[in-house]
């Protein structure tokens, strides 16, 4: 671990001067995704600039329109939130099925969002020197190696890495945006705030480093009042998705005819993936399973199998199926 | 020393068979247990150590410079420059489950061997300087796995094995002198081939490590006098004592092993493994107490797992479902350097009544630490494909599982034809097929379902041999009613510290309370390893035997000292109960504290055996 500086910033201008005035430093929130990768020898900040005592950006808002989600809310918090819980579902499942109870206590949304692959290779600095997200150019050691929990979809010849969150997923599905701190404020659709490797698989966000996240704001809609996350993974809990669905369902008013529907893809994707042909299949359709299942198989189109992880081509339509068929009532 | 807690009455003095709280469970839930790395003996430093990257091959350059100067760091020991390590034998002779000795030459066998091992004065310096040193190696192909394509041929040309030719298997199994012997009873083959109905799987299981909740590690100091002290958690601390002894070719005597708590052993920590002798040595070159804790990652790497398995079965079958012949052919992976054999086909041998059975062991060589036991070694894992095969026999005959399992019930033991001395298994059949409702589940594949999810329901059965040890235990009464227990045996989070109470107080007749058990300390009376389950009663027996030695004592001094107030009663009238010794028919009653003040005894002190035991 390099040896590093710690400051506690007091407002977001002295937060952002401080990641600006440093070379290497780097925003410290929940600590959950960076300590543990200054640990690994993966991220090595010159200073951590404390940004959990900034006022005002830990709030949870609920309204006709939506919710808007501080950066610095907890994850518990906002998972655990009555009106989260019982208006938008699928918020609340994507937080509360992610990581720990002691994790979810610390961790903040902003930093969720910002969370990193659990790719061994790239967490593995000192034995496998061939990662391109952490050293550009070096290569990728997942591409013939072991490569079961890596991505089928959105990957390039620099990079196979999954993203691994939930949250994200849902808000991906919802249209959610991210506020950002620049000087000026600006917000950036959720979809466009995680970006394809490509041949830059190091660059995982459109944001600099002195940008702060501010907050989510997810607009309401029928759809998001009806959802459902769905996590399979190889254990019951404290475990990364194998393949998660976040799925949202509005009909006519004959109960029947899907008038909107939503569906994004986690666990197997380089970024939180919209499946976008799964809902134009959909909508305008009769519900029912055949339609449903038929509609799905679409996901995982131009999906790559690596070698190990084929079977997430599989498995990923399942999974959206299900999850659309436990919101559309068929269990 | 852990005092014991009851709350409850104390009116019959009775406490084995009772529901007590742990003798040890307050104490570790306030966090005071004293487990062994959470000690720092004044002037401890910290080691960390350095691993190889590569599975095999050599070292041909470790460059210490960017290291060595590191802030705090001390020393940084390599093979060039280690102390000398003699080696022990491995058990049952000696005491150790691996011949390998780190930091003694420049080769690596395994992937995280260490090859070196830095010392500063906190652990974080220690760590971080570890990440600076630089290694140059020679790599050379390594053997991954059971599966590996290369893995090397040793003994090649091994005969055809029970009738089932596998070229892979041939090529890479070694039949060699040191693997225990082929078992076989009637004509194996000659029945299978008889039989109408056949089931033949290979059944392959991955290498398992214990990974107990407490890693690995170890304090070690040396006095003055030569003298080496050492803190692990041990499942046996007088293997540990006899490693440290001849690996520093030193007498027994003067190495002292401490191991109170221990936080899960599983087969991990029954012998000493690499961070004990690295501490050591450490130790013995710094002049000072070192302390080597190993990371959870390294303890993947620190000690043997459960090997890898591939399990060959072969059932035959009448059309009636009994068994007409068993062949069980074992394949483990172990180290290049030692032919550890994991067994498996212990359970075939003794669960049915076969008539024709066979049972071999073959081992493959790769590089990796020398395996060693995990929770039943052999037994487990080879219940899990002897009771796999039985299900899938029980399809193949369209018969019950439980059904197939009673046809061949073994009256006797199938292997020496010995009658049990007993056996229940029957009887169990019958109270889990009641409790379970087996009745409800139909036989046919994907027939049951709860909602969308397709409902498996099957059975499967196991056995374990009991084994017992000679075991020592001391017991003191002081003459202020309490008593003592000792031993080297060690409470790996069983319970030991809660039986050995109980038991010294209802043989003594004292309330719980009054006793303190102290264990897992090569000071102590010398016991077992607490592995194969056997500790329990091989330490009650000892301490059994201790406890009605001192009883008698005291009824002795209660009925033949002239200061006794019971002077003059016979043995048989005296009862001991609550810490008071009384006449069972008359009102004379005296305490055991007063007793013994009155008598001018201090203590009353017995070590009892349950056979000699020599050390």
């Amino acid at each position: 671990m390099r040896e590093f500086a710690y400051v506690r910033a007091a407002t977001v201008p002295d937060a952002r001067q401080a990641v600006t005035g440093q070379a290497d430093a780097r925003f410290l929130a929940g600590g959950t995704t960076m300590v543990d990768l200054m640990k690994c020898g993966v991220e090595e900040p010159s200073t951590l600039v404390d940004i959990t005592r900034l006022p005002g950006l830990d709030g949870i808002e609920v309204g006709p329109d939506g919710v808007r989600l501080g950066s610095l809310a907890r994850m518990s918090d906002a998972a655990n939130d009555p009106r989260i819980r019982g208006e938008f579902p699928v918020l609340s499942e994507s937080l509360w099925r992610g990581a720990s109870e002691q994790l979810r206590n610390m961790a903040t949304i902003g930093g969720n969002l910002m969370q990193r692959t659990r790719c061994s290779y790239f967490r593995e600095s000192s034995a496998f020197p061939a990662c391109n997200k952490r050293d550009p150019g070096s290569g990728c050691a997942a591409l013939d190696g072991v490569n079961r929990g890596h991505a089928v979809l959105g990957t390039s010849p620099s990079c196979i890495a999954t993203y691994p969150g939930d949250f994200a997923v849902a808000l991906v599905a919802f249209d959610a945006t991210v506020i950002v701190e620049n000087g000026d404020r600006r917000g950036i659709p959720a979809d466009e705030f995680f970006l394809l490797p490509g041949d830059t698989p190091h660059v995982e966000h459109p944001i600099a480093p002195a940008e702060m996240i501010l907050a989510v704001e997810v607009p309401a809609s029928a759809a998001l009042r009806r959802s459902h996350y769905l996590k399979v993974r190889d254990r019951e809990s404290y475990e990364f998705a194998t393949a998660s669905a976040a799925v949202g369902l509005e009909l006519e008013g004959d109960g029947r005819t899907v008038r909107d529907v939503r569906v994004a893809l986690g666990g197997v994707a380089t970024k939180p993936w919209r499946a976008r042909n799964v809902e134009a299949a959909l909508t305008g359709r009769t519900l029912d399973e055949p339609t449903v299942r038929a509609a799905c198989a679409l996901a995982t189109e131009g999906a790559v199998d690596h070698g190990m992880n084929g079977f997430k081509i599989e498995l990923a339509p399942r999974v959206a199926a299900r999850a659309l068929l436990t919101v559309g009532g068929f269990d | 020393m852990v005092a014991t807690r009851s709350d409850a009455p104390r009116s019959d003095g009775s406490f084995l068979g009772r529901h007590l709280p742990r003798a040890d469970g307050v104490t570790k839930v306030t966090g005071r247990a004293d487990y062994a790395l959470e000690h720092d003996p004044p002037g401890v430093v910290h080691a960390a150590v350095v691993e190889s990257t590569i599975p095999a091959g050599r070292v041909l350059r470790i460059d210490t410079t960017t290291a060595a100067g590191m802030p705090g760091v001390l020393r940084i020991l390599t093979h060039a420059d280690a102390p000398s390590l003699r080696p022990c034998p491995l058990v049952p002779e000696g005491a150790v489950m691996e011949s390998f000795l780190p930091l003694q030459d420049d080769r690596i066998h395994y992937s995280g061997q260490p090859i070196g091992l830095v010392i500063a004065e906190t652990l974080e310096q220690a760590t971080e300087a570890a990440h600076q040193v630089r290694v140059e190696y020679e790599s050379r192909p390594a053997v991954a796995d059971l599966d590996d394509p290369e893995c090397t041929s040793v003994g090649g040309g091994a005969a055809e094995r029970n009738g089932h030719k596998d070229a892979h298997d041939q090529d890479c199994v070694q039949s060699a002198t040191t693997l225990p012997p082929d078992s076989e009873r009637g004509d194996p083959r000659g029945a299978l081939d008889a039989s109408v109905v056949r089931v033949e799987q290979v059944y392959t299981t991955p290498r398992e490590t214990a990974s107990p909740l407490e890693p690995l590690g170890t304090i070690a100091e040396w006095g003055d006098d030569g003298s080496l002290t050492v803190w692990l958690p041990s499942q046996w601390v007088e293997g540990a004592h006899r490693a440290l002894a001849d690996w520093f070719d030193m007498s027994v005597y003067k190495v002292r092993v401490v191991s109170p708590f221990v936080g899960g052993g599983f087969g991990a920590k029954v012998t000493a493994h690499p961070d004990a002798s690295l501490a050591a040595m450490a130790a013995s070159v710094l002049s000072r107490p070192v302390k080597l804790a190993l990371t959870r990652p390294q303890t993947f790497n620190g000690y043997g797992p459960r090997p890898a398995i591939r399990q060959r079965l072969a059932l035959g079958a009448d059309t009636g479902g009994r068994l007409q012949a068993l062949i069980h052919a074992g394949v483990n992976e172990t180290s290049f350097a030692d032919e550890y054999v994991e067994g498996g086909g212990g359970t075939a041998k003794v669960m049915y009544a076969v008539p024709n059975l066979s049972t071999t062991q073959g081992v493959v060589k790769v590089n990796s630490f020398t395996p060693s036991w995990k929770r039943a070694p052999g037994e487990a894992i080879g219940a899990f494909a002897l009771e796999s095969a039985m299900d899938e026999l029980a399809h193949e005959l369209g018969m019950d599982p439980i059904e197939l399992r009673l046809r061949n019930y073994a009256e006797q033991d199938p292997q020496t034809q010995k009658p049990w001395s007993t056996r229940r298994l029957r009887e169990a059949y019958e109270a889990g097929a009641r409790a379970f409702g087996w009745e409800r589940r139909s036989p046919e594949p994907r027939s049951m379902r709860d909602g969308r999810q397709l409902i498996g329901w099957g059975m499967a059965g196991g056995a374990f041999p009991v084994v017992q040890t000679p075991a020592e235990a001391r017991v003191t009464v002081l003459d202020d009613g309490s008593v003592e227990v000792a031993s080297s045996g060690p409470d790996i989070g069983t319970g030991t510290y809660t039986i050995l109470a109980q038991t010294t107080a209802d043989v003594v007749g004292v309330p719980i309370d009054r006793v303190r058990v102290q264990l897992g300390d090569t000071s102590l009376p010398g016991a077992p390893v607490a592995g194969v389950s056997q500790i329990a009663n091989s330490l009650t027996g000892a301490v059994s035997r201790a406890a009605t030695a001192a009883r008698d004592e005291l009824v002795a001094l209660a009925m033949d000292h002239e200061q006794s107030p019971l002077r003059t009663a016979r043995a048989d009238d005296l009862v001991i109960r609550d810490g008071m010794i009384a006449h069972s028919q008359g009102s004379a009653q005296v305490t055991i504290a007063e007793l013994l003040r009155r008598v001018g005894t201090r203590t009353i002190e017995v070590t009892g055996d349950t056979l000699p035991l020599v050390r």
